[in-house]
């Protein structure tokens, strides 16, 4: 017998009953195993993983936030465990690239293995890299580097953590890694894979020039040629000691088109700087972001990802986690989890520090990944 | 992470941001251009440099500088620290007169031991020879310059995996002397390179050396004085000619004599050389078959005998090898055994040689000792995808692609795309580049820096070249200026009113074309030239421009209106004449206190000085009570009886008399006019009820009313939503003011409102209007004269006959009396057409139930004249010149008249 697409989950916060109940459902073991869950239990259930699915290559990462599709017991989300084995109807090969703060391209051979052995077309190449480290923009440049002109979306998050700490891990065959990423190429034998992101937060009408920054640091110390946090603030008719309170309601973004590159501010660095979750280029023209219609964001993704597959089998979702706590806080959790549940008969999704598509790294924003 | 400019090398206040210091800097990003009190400076990061010391020869205006630990060894020699000090053997050869002088100078300031470092060759020799015995494959570089192993560290991401895991002859000798001599003195090693830092601070070489002092700097902070008169002699420990071999730091000598001939030592004196090759060498050179069996690279061009911190005089140098050649020379007649004559001896000989002579003294020693590790500093750089140089480029206002290529390499890299990765890493600023600089001397000339639209100079440009291509009669010049801005200032403050100012600026540059241009002038003043027959559409939406100022998180919504002048110039116009020319029309709608345009007139100009004085002088005017009101009596040519007088305004200025042909015209343009005839009407009241009051029996006064308080008319249905008083009329054939203010009910109400305070019978107040009136305007005054008729207030043609359109006027409105213009008069009436045509007027008149008085009669055979023509009453100095009110009042008094015949 053959497996096609498994996904279970588990609220448990030990890793045994994790695997049991997650797993409950895996009547064989599927060739890829990949699994979001929370920090305190990452290691050990990593371990227990590895021991449950000898067989498997498995990938894990850790989450703020699992999603995912609940059966009987209607559609879930909280600081549990998912996992997703991906059978027979999928080619998958990946890795770990280590060193990611410094030099992830050293990794670059190992990326162009795996993509060597799955098929061009249909193909995702997800992407998780632990958080905090600056390393998700020279992580998608060596995965791009690799990849050239190949059609081949690159989709993927920063690791979360259900408390909101810094400490972030993934996991790559029952190896734990507190700075590292993992990469997966994901070939969908069954028909197209579509990635789609949507914005919650929409330009408001100032926009800046970021005139001094330091991409390693991701700091922005300059707009328009003043302290950056000051002209924020400015803008924002704060004084300047009460913009830290507010910065999770706004955002800075890229605009390139029509489409928009969100990035997140985290704080106000000593210097007056602005810390972003994302890098932003020096010279770069950007625009002041504030919350949009919080439910757009999802009404636009199930409409959007309509368009592109009608009936998708299975959907993968990265939700920032600045998204994901704000919908805590207003209380829309299930009305959002069950719309995510719309398009597939079977979805997971994680809720990290940052996603990436292609190659930018931006916040703030809810991207699909749709397997025909 | 290290600060910027916080490392060995570092860049003084001084420097001026030429950027000389990047040509000959082998890292991409060591250097890091900020602004520093507007001016642009380069720092070092010190994350990245290599501390090659390549800047400190190439910066022209010794603004960069290295920093060693000269002052804080002397620091701890006069704290009486134990100190003992390595020299390289190189300072005998810098400094042949002073060096031994300098050295017994540390030795009687207290330092315990000094040591030859040139020993240290040897050491490390052994080591290496060691470890190649171990790996006979071969394929490294030798770590002996701490600024390749920098390099190989940070910028090559294999670069460690083909270090030789050797400490320098540096470290080997330190820590020899640290574990065989037990010497528990503070180390200080006297060398040439700030670079050899990083060594004593890289893993396992901790607490080995505490100081790195450089000649150069040792040099410069003692006295001359102070070791002059000491020996040259000196006595160093574990000092053997031979140690001066590796004076220079040059593998040759070292490792290459024990080892096989045919192997390949790659000699490679100078980074520069070397630098921009270490991947491929790394990757391929050094790992291929054929490649080098053993590498030794170092940095400086003449190794280490003049180091980073030297001055690297050509010329020294020579003499500095002539003197270690001679030492040598001199030595091997001695018994140094290395020295002896080595030709004909095996490598393998000589390093048996070399292992015996060694083992001697150094039987206890553990290659392991002089093991060391590297660190991976590699960092990947960032790529930057095209479409971030694209917006960098843009940025830097290089929109076309030969802009992208002007490749000047001014600003210190290899080209302009690299100046925008730069840019986009933020190591750079766009201020750097000197083609934007140039663009920018050039945007900053010809915009406005605080709106983004061009200037006053980009409009003179403009204007000129039109003028160059005789194309400027084709288009017209407007001055404007916004209006309410006070308003603004008071309600949204003055970053909001800028802010507004900018998007009207920003709304009103977008809707210009081809060759039309809008430039700001000054605070809230524009200049636009524009194609003549698209003006008044132009400024009719320049006036319904919606700005947003917000207040605290609140945006509101703010119509700006604005008043123009416009000038269409001529051929024959300099540019000075047009700006000029529009903007007296633009003051002259600007003094109209509501929205409007002027087209200008020659009148204006001629009129423009005394209009400036008049205009300032009014406003005291009014408030002063300088105007006075002069009446002139209307007698009734039937009863020779006073029936009625003409309000005439007078100016007394300072003592001086204005006359009302100075002012009225003016005051008509700039619509002053307006209070004049209300001031006037509320003085004909006063009079009119003091008179009453004191039961005199008034007869009706006429007052003036000006055309313009017709021209600023508007029905309501005119009237932009949300605008501050006002729309606009759009009939280009207007010359006068195009924008209105009130309603004909308005004006009529605001009339009756004078009257009635005053508690005046209506009958006794009649409104002469002239005749003059545009037709476009005829609409809105029979609407007037309607309603003031209804009031009970009777009206008057005045000056009739002195316009075109007199007949129709009469046609379409009621007037009740008819005043014939004096012109008539004036030309006599001895002619015969001028009686036909008064006599004409007179008869219509009548027909049309008019009272007909004829306005400056002076001579009794016009009186008869009019008198048989039926005219009703007549005004004149035949009877009366116009006279101050209590004159008048004994007119009242006596309103008998008498007929004389001159
Ligand atoms: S010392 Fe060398 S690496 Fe450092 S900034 Fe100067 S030239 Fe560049
Ligand atoms: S060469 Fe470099 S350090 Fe020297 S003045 Fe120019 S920019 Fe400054
Ligand atoms: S024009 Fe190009 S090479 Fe010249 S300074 Fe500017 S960016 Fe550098």
């Amino acid at each position: 017998m053959s497996v096609d697409l498994l996904t279970g989950y588990s609220y448990s916060e030990d890793p045994q009953t994790i695997v049991r109940e997650a797993a409950s459902g895996f009547t064989e073991d599927p060739g890829t195993i990949l699994y979001f869950s929370p920090v305190s239990v990452f290691e050990k259930l990593t371990q227990a993983i590895s021991l449950r699915f000898p067989n498997s290559r498995t990938y894990g990462v850790s989450t703020y936030y699992s999603f995912f599709e609940g059966r009987n017991n209607g559609n879930g989300y909280g600081p549990g465990t998912v996992i997703i084995g991906f059978g027979d109807s999928f080619d998958c090969s990946g890795g770990v690239i280590e060193d990611i703060k410094m030099h992830p391209v050293e990794f670059a051979p190992a990326i162009d293995k795996a993509l060597h052995k799955v098929p061009e077309e249909n193909t995702v190449c997800l992407t998780f890299t632990t958080a905090f480290y600056g390393a998700e923009e020279l992580v998608l440049d060596t995965i791009a580097s690799v990849i050239g002109n190949r059609d081949i979306h690159v989709a993927g998050s920063s690791s979360g953590n259900e408390k909101w700490e810094r400490t972030t891990f993934v996991s790559y065959n029952g190896r734990v890694f507190s700075s590292a990423s993992i990469f997966l190429f994901v070939h969908n034998r069954n028909g197209r894979i579509e990635v789609l992101k949507q914005d919650m937060f929409v330009p408001m009408r100032a926009e800046f020039r970021a005139t001094s920054v330091d991409i390693r640091k991701h700091i922005i110390y300059e707009l328009d040629g003043k302290p950056a946090a000051a002209e924020l603030a400015k803008q924002l008719h704060f004084e300047l000691y009460e913009l830290n309170e507010h910065l999770h309601d706004y955002g800075l973004g890229r605009k390139v088109g029509k489409t928009l590159y969100t990035t997140d501010i985290l704080k106000i660095t000593r210097e007056k700087g602005l810390e972003m979750l994302a890098a932003v280029y020096g010279g770069m023209k950007l625009c002041l972001l504030e919350r949009g219609k919080y439910d757009k964001c999802l009404s636009n993704m199930v409409a959007g990802i309509r368009k592109k597959i009608p009936a998708p089998r299975f959907m993968l979702y990265v939700n920032c986690i600045s998204l994901t706590t704000y919908y805590q806080n207003i209380g829309w959790m299930d009305i959002f989890t069950a719309g995510l549940g719309t398009l597939a008969p079977a979805f997971a999704g994680i809720s990290g520090y940052g996603e990436q598509l292609d190659r930018v790294n931006i916040n703030k924003t809810l991207m699909g990944i749709a397997f025909e | 992470m290290k600060k910027d400019n916080d490392g060995i090398i570092y860049t003084k206040s001084k420097c001026i941001g030429c950027n000389g210091c990047m040509l000959g800097c082998p890292v991409f990003d060591a250097n890091k251009a900020i602004v520093v009190n507007g001016g642009t400076y380069l720092v070092v990061d010190s994350d990245r440099c290599v501390h090659c010391g390549s800047c400190i020869t190439s910066c022209p205006h010794g603004s960069r500088d290295y920093r060693d630990d000269t002052d804080a060894f002397l620091a701890a020699l006069n704290n009486r620290e134990n100190l003992s000090v390595v020299v390289a053997p190189s300072f005998l050869l810098r400094y042949p007169e002073q060096s031994g002088k300098i050295l017994n100078y540390l030795k009687n300031r207290g330092v315990t031991n000094i040591y030859d470092g040139g020993f240290g060759g040897t050491l490390s020799t052994w080591a290496l020879v060691n470890f190649l015995e171990n790996h006979p494959e071969g394929g490294f570089a030798i770590a002996e310059c701490p600024v390749v192993v920098n390099y190989l560290e940070k910028l090559s991401m294999k670069g460690i995996q083909h270090l030789a895991p050797v400490f320098s002859s540096v470290m080997c000798m330190g820590i020899y002397i640290k574990k065989h001599f037990n010497d528990t003195a503070k180390l200080v090693f006297l060398g040439n390179c700030p670079a050899r830092k990083d060594e004593f601070e890289s893993p396992g070489a901790e607490g080995i050396y505490t100081y790195n002092v450089t000649y150069k700097r040792l040099m410069s902070r003692i006295d001359a004085s102070e070791y002059e008169d000491l020996p040259q002699e000196v006595e160093l420990d574990c000092s053997y000619p031979s140690n001066m071999l590796f004076a220079g730091g040059d593998a040759k000598n070292g490792v290459a004599q024990f080892i096989d001939p045919d192997k390949h030592v790659l000699t490679v004196m100078g980074g520069q050389r070397f630098y921009k090759y270490a991947d491929s060498f790394c990757d391929n050179i050094i790992t291929s078959e054929n490649g080098p069996y053993i590498a030794d690279i170092l940095n400086c061009e003449h190794g280490c005998l003049m180091g980073p911190a030297d001055d690297k005089n050509i010329m020294e140098y020579i003499r500095v090898w002539e003197r270690r050649a001679g030492i040598l020379a001199k030595a091997r007649k001695g018994t140094d055994e290395m020295l002896v004559d080595r030709a004909g001896v095996s490598p393998a000989k000589r390093l048996d040689e070399l292992k015996k002579s060694l083992n001697t003294f150094l039987s206890y020693l553990n290659p392991a000792d002089f093991r060391r590790d590297f660190s991976d500093r590699y960092y990947q750089q960032p790529q930057i995808p095209d479409a971030i140089i694209n917006e960098v480029f843009d940025y830097m206002h290089k929109y076309k692609e030969e802009e992208r290529h002007v490749n000047c390499h001014s600003c210190g890299y290899g080209g302009c795309r690299e100046m925008a990765k730069a840019i986009a890493l933020g190591i750079n600023r766009r201020e750097n580049c000197v083609y934007f600089e140039k663009y920018e001397n050039q945007r900053l000339y010809l915009t406005d820096l605080d709106t983004g639209i061009p200037n006053l100079n980009s409009f003179n440009n403009r204007t000129a070249e039109l003028m160059r291509k005789h194309e400027v009669s084709k288009y017209a010049v407007a001055s404007f200026s916004l209006m309410d801005n006070d308003l603004m200032y008071s309600r949204y403050g003055y970053d909001e009113v800028n802010k507004c100012i900018k998007e009207y600026a920003r709304i009103a540059g977008s809707m210009v074309s081809g060759r039309e241009l809008i430039a700001r002038k000054g605070d809230v003043e524009f200049l636009t030239i524009i194609e003549k027959n698209k003006m008044d559409d132009f400024l009719l939406n320049l006036n319904e421009i919606v700005v947003h100022p917000s207040i605290g998180q609140r945006e509101e919504e703010f119509v700006i209106n604005i008043c123009a002048g416009v000038y269409q110039p001529t051929e024959e116009d300099s540019v000075g004449d047009i700006i000029g020319k529009a903007s007296i029309a633009h003051r002259a709608a600007r003094e109209r206190k509501s929205p409007c345009c002027i087209y200008y007139d020659d009148s204006m100009k001629d009129g423009s000085v005394e209009a400036s004085f008049l205009t300032k002088a009014f406003s005291d005017a009014i408030k002063k009570r300088e105007f006075v009101v002069y009446y002139q009596p209307k007698v009734d040519l039937r009863s020779i009886k006073l029936h009625g007088a003409e309000a005439l305004v007078r100016w007394i200025h300072n003592g001086e008399f204005i006359s009302p042909g100075r002012f009225i015209p003016m005051f008509e343009k700039n619509g002053y006019v307006v209070h004049v005839d209300f001031f006037v009407l509320d003085q004909v009241c006063r009079d009119l009820r003091a008179w009453l009051d004191a039961g005199l029996k008034p007869v009706r006064v006429s007052t003036n009313f000006s055309k313009v308080h017709i021209s600023n008319l508007v029905t309501r249905s005119q009237r932009p939503a949300g605008s501050v008083g006002g729309g606009a009329d759009n009939d280009p054939s207007h010359d006068g003011p195009k924008v209105f203010q009130s309603s004909a009910p308005e004006l009529v109400g605001q009339i009756v409102d004078v009257i009635d305070r005053y508690d005046i019978p209506h009958e006794l107040i009649e409104i002469e209007f002239t005749e003059t009136t545009a037709a476009g305007e005829s609409e809105r005054l029979a609407q007037v004269i309607r309603d003031l008729h209804e009031k009970g207030i009777s009206t008057s043609i005045d000056d009739f006959g002195s316009g075109y359109s007199s007949l129709n006027l009469l046609q379409t409105m009621d007037f009740n009396v008819l005043k014939i213009d004096r012109g008539f008069l004036t030309a006599g009436i001895k002619d015969p057409k001028t009686r036909e045509i008064i006599a004409s007027v007179i008869q219509m008149a009548k027909a049309l139930e008019m009272q007909v008085v004829a306005e400056g009669v002076e001579k009794y055979e016009e009186l008869e004249f009019l008198r048989d023509k039926g005219c009703d009453m007549i005004q004149g100095y035949y009877f009366d010149k116009p006279m101050p009110g209590e004159d008048y009042r004994n007119r009242l008094v006596s309103p008998e008249y008498e007929i004389r015949e001159n």
